[in-house]
């Protein structure tokens, strides 16, 4: 513990305590981030009742070495990216906690709750309405985009 | 026979190049078994040829030398063995190129490739003394080994012992005396169990949970317990008001986003400060404490968190904001800012710098409601006529009607206070919503 950096220590144990006890639906690749604490994979599977019962995603997350007082970079990733209002086709996520609204006491289990409680509450799967013009024009880094959060019923 | 080499016969060592920090030629005959373990390592810079000298106790008849040539993955290919008697010259006993992990030099007289020496590392390299130089290595008194080539790596010897027994020039006395010096009981292994010893408990050494920053699980120096219960430490607290402050957001708790008032604010936890000071003077022998972070008893730094927190809360949001640029102007130094800058200070600063704004004649304003205009307080009439139609603004904050501002804007001179003003300083005056 001694020669690990704020950031590491406390992701450390944030992992140790997503391993432990998981949310629903939730998985972490524990080998994986092992070996590089800065960058985490995360199963999801879609919670059951809603429209995305049966599928599994990929969240792939990012931390900076400000973390926890930085927000981390959350983006879906891998074949299966949940077709959704608030999520583009390239995986990135417009959730507020993502960034303006993010506190250094929120951790990875409660983006990973507040996801899973977003993709649950869809009514009808659709890709947001500008999708096709984000997509060509936003950044690689979700963080760098000025999202307009415009729906609080999520 | 005896290891020279072994520190109860205090042989000496010196080396011609200069070592790496905690890596030093010393290390070679230490009687600290994790020093010894170390081994010599020359500096990064160094470049062979690196000469190692031993001075032993007494002039020795060599029988074989073991040398570990690895350290890491520093490694040595090529050596050459010097010897001296008394005070002669250095003569060269053997010179040998390898690429085993390690060398044994041997006596060529007692030893031959059918009889080599017990108990040795088979892998190792074997190498003979010449024969030439039996003089010297059967009453040598210094010995010297000489790198000659690495494996493009630093110089390093990891490892040295050299057998042998005294010469036959030796005195009955001496050889007694090293007798009597090697019998001498091993402190080494006293040593060594009292070195372990602390290790094993370190394994079940635990900070208490409660001692450590809800946030980011280090151990507080200054702990400040919020609102909500939870206790962070100031350094955290102070980031985050930062942070929250570049998003022009005022102070809140970072667990539920209220903000902090006169009677819901963070307070330093003083009772919790003295049983982490008491933990940490009971375990300050544990290695895991040294990195931790300690206040040094100034009184200051406790009473700045608070005044800091007050300071922030009574501030408008405007007050934050210009704070917020002020900080990122500030080169992101963070936690310098804090720790430098009197808060109490900055608040006076700022309140100065934002009224002389405020009252400055080019100053528009968009959101503010109170204390900006002073005007508010005053009725919104023209001071001439008394009308409260269509009035203007001008910088000596006197209100006039579009028809009296004309005939004032002939003297370009208040008619109320005198002060004078220019063509383009009279601005549309809006009434107030409520």
């Amino acid at each position: 513990m001694a020669g690990m950096s704020p950031s590491e220590r406390r992701l450390q144990k944030e992992l140790m305590s997503l391993v432990k006890e998981p949310p629903p639906g939730v998985t972490v690749h524990a080998d994986l981030v092992e070996k590089n604490l800065l960058q985490w994979i995360i199963n999801m599977e879609g919670a059951s009742g809603t429209l995305y019962e049966g599928e599994s995603f990929q969240l792939q997350f990012k931390f900076s070495n400000k973390y926890p007082f930085d927000s981390p970079e959350v983006t879906f990733v891998g074949s299966n990216i949940p077709v959704h209002p608030h999520v583009y086709s390239n995986g990135h996520i417009c959730l507020s906690i993502l960034t303006d609204d993010w506190s250094p006491a929120l951790s990875v289990q409660a983006v990973c709750l507040s996801i899973v409680s977003m993709l649950s509450s869809c009514k009808e799967k659709k890709r947001p309405p500008d999708n096709a013009f984000y997509v060509k024009t936003c950044s690689k880094n979700p963080k760098k985009t000025k999202w307009w959060y415009h729906d609080d019923s999520v | 026979m005896y290891n020279f080499l072994d520190p109860k016969l205090s042989p000496k060592v010196s080396s011609s190049a200069a070592a790496l920090g905690s890596y030093e030629v010393t290390n070679l005959i230490s009687e600290n078994f994790s020093t010894k373990s170390r081994g010599f390592l020359a500096h990064t810079i160094v470049k062979p040829p690196v000469d190692i000298t031993f001075e032993l106790i007494c002039p020795i008849n060599i029988h074989y030398m073991i040398l570990w040539t690895t350290l890491g993955t520093q490694k040595c290919t090529s050596l050459e063995i010097f010897a001296r008697t008394n005070n002669k010259e250095f003569r060269s006993i053997a010179i040998a190129n390898f690429t085993t992990n390690g060398i044994i030099f041997c006596n060529n007289r007692i030893y031959s490739v059918n009889n080599p020496p017990e108990n040795i590392d088979q892998s190792f390299h074997l190498c003979f003394f010449k024969h030439t130089a039996f003089r010297s290595f059967t009453t040598a008194n210094c010995i010297k080994v000489r790198i000659l080539r690495t494996e493009r790596t630093v110089p390093c010897l990891g490892k040295i012992e050299i057998w042998g027994k005294p010469s036959k020039m030796c005195s009955s006395v001496t050889i007694n005396t090293i007798d009597r010096l090697m019998q001498k009981p091993l402190k080494l292994i006293n040593e060594d169990t009292s070195e372990l010893k602390p290790k094993n408990v370190v394994e079940d050494w635990k900070v208490p949970e409660e001692f450590k920053d809800t946030l980011t699980y280090e151990v507080m120096a200054i702990p400040i317990t919020l609102p909500s219960g939870n206790t962070v430490d100031q350094s955290t607290l102070e980031k985050y008001i930062q942070n929250e402050a570049s998003y022009g957001r005022s102070a809140s708790d970072p667990f539920t986003g209220q903000k902090f008032t006169d009677t819901r604010k963070p307070v330093f936890n003083a009772a919790l400060k003295s049983r982490i000071d008491m933990f940490l003077i009971k375990n300050s022998s544990q290695t895991e404490t040294f990195t931790i972070k300690r206040t040094v008893g100034n009184k200051i730094s406790i009473n700045d968190i608070e005044s800091k927190c007050n300071g922030i809360k009574r501030d408008s949001n405007d007050n934050l904001n210009k704070e917020a640029k002020r900080i990122k102007s500030n080169d992101n130094n963070d936690s310098t800012i804090v720790r430098n800058v009197k808060y109490n200070d900055l608040d006076e600063n700022l309140n100065n710098a934002i009224n002389k704004t405020i009252n400055s004649s080019n100053f528009i304003n968009f959101t503010d409601e109170e204390n900006t205009i002073s005007t508010s307080d005053t009725k919104s009439e023209c001071v001439k006529c008394k009308s409260d139609n269509n009035l203007y603004v001008i910088p000596c904050t006197h209100l006039y009607c579009r028809n009296c501002l004309l005939d004032v804007c002939k003297n370009l001179k208040c008619e109320e206070c005198g002060q004078e003003f220019s063509k383009s300083d009279p601005k549309k005056f809006h009434y107030k919503t409520n």
